[in-house]
């Protein structure tokens, strides 16, 4: 066996068990529950519906391991993987095809799998890697195209895997323009066979049917259900983002040009972070083989790459200071695309070195520098084993959980955000964990317009509820049996009729009119019957800096001030009290959280707790922050 | 268009043989942390990650079914709802095409509406009394038996389809489309297309 036998299949292997032990053990934070639940029962997630995402996530949720969370992530590592595959292939084409040509492009391959968004977004369940994996694939096409001559079969299955992309995430649809840049080259050629090259982007199209057929019968989970031509739109242009449409976002690319110049410098913040500095030369250098070898795989592969970097950046990421949420949505996201493209650009870079080894006669160097230059890469392991290793993040499964078994049966609870409101439908609707409960989604926190996919079927839940079904809000809440995440502040509707005061992790409702004495003697006798299910280690050993699972933990603290003040006895009125005072974030709205509390020897350790808790799960830990970041 | 078949397929059972290890692993942990700790709920819950961490044939998962209904037994009203709903909850979350220990789950569920309908009417704010007990226990056990998810079989059906239209359009593209176009691929390739579209929307809808 050679050295490339031995690398190639070794290093692919490696990053396989590395990214499979590194999975969350149950389900991802953000988007993950809901991708999870969607992906379960063949449902419609958030616009633009991603049905390709959805019909593969459920043939992996019936792989007969582990469970369905942890399979739905499987699709993230299997199109990473291939994605990686795509690149080594793409290096190794591209530079010299030799031994050295398979060590530079083992090396890259190495290079973005360990770099920190790429292995973050490999390991939850998110799209991100498969819409890499068609943005490659669309690459590759066109580098065929440059390297083989034209052939009508890549200009179709190009328009046909661009189709594709729009039943996956839509930014794998900007191939199209260096794509078309290509199509430019051999413009007689491609205008022939662009009928059938229609047809062909429209049969890749069809998959969007799916989100007809589903939500004509209706199913477990659909956010927003299609079922005629405005409402598709609706969904598939993501029209219900406002400025975040898919068309608006698009326009935005050509006005305010400035922008270019944020857009650049945060897209250069996040090279740095994910590579260092120390890797732009070899990008340079890779720039620079790619037009020594074919000025038209120089324009296509540069288009690509400004389309997913720069250009991408201008749409969507090109805020003067990015704060830590821009950072962990669209920083550690969208950029995935370009990351590899980069990479492949840095492996061929590092090919042009080899060569001008070969050039001056160091036959030795030629020989050594690539075997010793895969290993420097896998120095990142260390970072990404201590910022990115989910294998035993349980946080957004306990969290929740949590949540489910401290509420009294029959009760409503109420969510309001991504990160609450995706992982109660995973519990619910995949896990039927406490079916009694009826789970209810604000869509505005300004408002009480509701989703109530978590009470499904109605008929049978409206005879537990009967008041919530009848409008009677403030009869479920002099029961106790309503229940949110949310801290009541004035912008909230409810706010004039009930007050919402802090239940282990999340806040109770009580009508303005209800007794606080018989609340107060209720809130003790709760706290201390439901304390056993306090769970605080799975927040002191998740070791990943995940921003929503930080955020999570943090959340979680009210739980521990709400049991120790339970605790307190009638003798420590002479001890000081300690105040909590605090701002809880919904979106763009705060709430005020304040609580004082006596300590004494009983309640002392959930004091402990809150600041083990608080200290293991700082928002500085997210790799991305920046320096503004870290100082709040 | 074998090879890349057989590129996809060896990387998949490779990820499946790895994740098999891991899971194996988080078993073997899980089962000792159980039977290591004094309190019940803890218990409950490192079980309920051996069920999660589900192997077909694996003699863990027995031990931590039976490890569950050992705590239930245990402990008081609510703590039991949380045990019981606990083991429904994971070997709900363990079905693939398959549902594991599905007896189990036809026990529990009668058990759980009945703690459930229990609850409601003990819950002092709540106005109800034992008259109410069995339309509560009707709609409870209802809820609890209501299964929404989409038919497995379906769901195969459609998803299978998908890839096979997809396949199909890439052979009419690749073997069809050589030059000179060859009729006879393009035929075969319509054909596939046509009958895997047919039973991919028939799957969607049926699912």
């Amino acid at each position: 066996m050679n050295f490339k036998n031995f690398f190639l299949p070794a290093s692919f292997f490696f990053i396989i068990f590395l990214y499979l032990f590194s999975l969350p053990p149950i389900l991802s934070t953000g988007d993950g529950g809901e991708l999870i639940a969607a992906s379960f029962g063949l449902g419609s997630p958030h616009p633009s519906g991603y049905p390709l995402y959805v019909q593969i996530g459920k043939i992996f949720s019936l792989l007969p391991a582990g469970n369905i969370g942890i399979r739905v992530e499987l699709i993230s590592v299997f199109f990473s993987i291939l994605t990686l595959f795509l690149v080594y292939f793409m290096v190794f084409k591209l530079s010299g095809q030799n031994l050295e040509a398979s060590f530079a492009a083992i090396a890259s391959v190495i290079f973005l799998a360990l770099s920190y968004s790429f292995f973050g977004q490999s390991i939850v369940a998110k799209f991100y890697t498969l819409n890499s994996f068609f943005v490659m694939l669309l690459i590759l096409c066109g580098t065929i195209v440059v390297l083989n001559g034209y052939d009508r079969r890549m200009q179709f299955i190009a328009s046909f895997i661009l189709g594709l992309t729009l039943s996956a995430h839509h930014t794998g649809f900007m191939m199209i323009v260096p794509l078309g840049v290509l199509g430019f080259f051999y413009f007689r050629n491609f205008l022939r066979n662009l009928p059938l090259s229609f047809l062909f982007f429209f049969l890749g199209f069809s998959v969007n049917l799916y989100l007809f057929i589903r939500d004509m019968k209706g199913n477990l989970f659909t956010m927003i259900p299609v079922i005629d031509m405005d409402s598709f739109l609706k969904v598939f242009l993501r029209k219900n983002y406002g400025a975040g449409s898919s068309i608006d976002v698009t326009a935005s690319g050509f006005v305010n040009f400035y922008g270019y110049f944020y857009a650049f410098k945060n897209y250069l913040y996040l090279i740095e972070k994910n590579f260092t500095l120390f890797s732009i030369p070899f990008f340079i250098l890779g720039v620079v083989w790619l037009f020594k070898k074919s000025k038209k795989l120089f324009i296509f592969v540069l288009t690509s790459f400004f389309i997913y970097s720069i250009f991408l950046a201008k749409l969507t990421f090109s805020m003067q200071n990015p704060d830590i949420h821009e950072l962990y949505v669209i920083g550690h996201q969208y950029f995935i695309p370009s990351f590899a493209i980069y990479c492949g650009i840095v492996g061929l870079g590092s090919y042009f070195i080899y060569s001008i080894f070969e050039k001056y006669g160091f036959y030795s160097l030629k020989k050594i520098v690539p075997i010793i230059v895969i290993f420097f890469p896998l120095l990142m392991i260390f970072d990404r084993l201590t910022d990115q290793y989910q294998g035993k993040n349980y946080v957004p499964y306990s969290h929740t959980k949590g949540i489910f078994t401290s509420l009294p049966v029959a009760s409503i609870y109420m969510t309001y955000g991504d990160n609450h409101a995706f992982q109660g439908w995973y519990l619910k609707l995949v896990g039927r964990y406490r079916e009694d409960i009826c789970h209810i989604v604000l869509d505005d926190y300004k408002t009480m317009v509701w989703a109530l996919h978590g009470c499904k079927p109605y008929s049978l839940y409206r005879g537990l509820f009967p008041e919530f079904f009848d409008g009677n809000l403030i009869d479920l809440t002099e029961k106790y049996r309503y229940y949110s995440i949310i801290a009541l502040s004035e912008k909230h509707p409810l706010y004039t009729v009930v007050d919402s005061y802090p239940y282990f992790y999340i806040f109770i409702y009580l009508g303005k009119s209800s007794d606080k004495r018989n609340f107060d003697t209720f809130f003790m006798e709760r706290m201390k019957k439901i304390e056993p299910f306090l769970n605080y280690e799975d927040c002191l050993t998740h070791t990943t800096d995940d921003v929503y699972t930080l955020q999570l933990c943090n959340f979680s603290t009210i739980g521990y001030i709400s049991i120790a003040k339970a605790y307190e006895k009638a003798s420590d009125k002479d001890i000081a009290e300690v105040v909590f005072d605090q701002k809880l974030s919904y979106g763009d709205f705060t709430a005020p959280f304040r609580m004082k509390l006596k300590v004494n020897d009983e309640n002392e350790k959930y004091l402990s707790i809150y600041n083990a808790v608080k200290k293991y799960n700082k928002m500085d830990k997210f790799h991305l922050s920046g320096k503004k970041n870290e100082k709040d | 268009m074998k090879k890349i078949s057989l590129f996809f397929l060896t990387v998949l059972f490779i990820m499946l043989l790895i994740l098999y290890l891991r899971l194996f692993l988080q078993q073997k942990d899980f089962i000792n942390e159980a039977k290591q700790t004094n309190s019940p709920v803890k218990a409950i819950s490192y079980y309920e990650r051996v069920i999660l961490s589900y192997i077909p044939l694996s003699p863990y998962n027995r031990e931590a079914v039976n490890g569950i209904l050992e705590q239930c037994k245990k402990i008081d009203n609510e703590q039991k709802l949380y045990c019981y709903e606990t083991l429904r909850s994971a070997l709900y979350q363990v079905r693939s095409f398959y549902q594991p220990y599905r007896e189990e789950i036809k026990r529990l569920e009668p058990l759980i509406a009945e703690i459930k309908t229990h609850e409601m009417i003990q819950w002092k704010y709540n106005n109800l009394s034992e008259r109410d007990y069995q339309r509560l226990y009707n709609y409870n056990i209802e809820i609890l038996r209501y299964d929404g998810s989409p038919s497995v079989f379906w769901s195969m059906v459609s998803v299978l389809s998908l890839f096979a239209w997809i396949c199909s359009i890439c052979f009419i593209i690749f073997k069809g489309f050589k030059t000179p176009i060859n009729k006879r691929y393009l035929l075969w390739g319509l054909t596939g297309f046509i009958v895997f579209f047919s039973l991919w929307i028939i799957g969607l809808y049926n699912a």
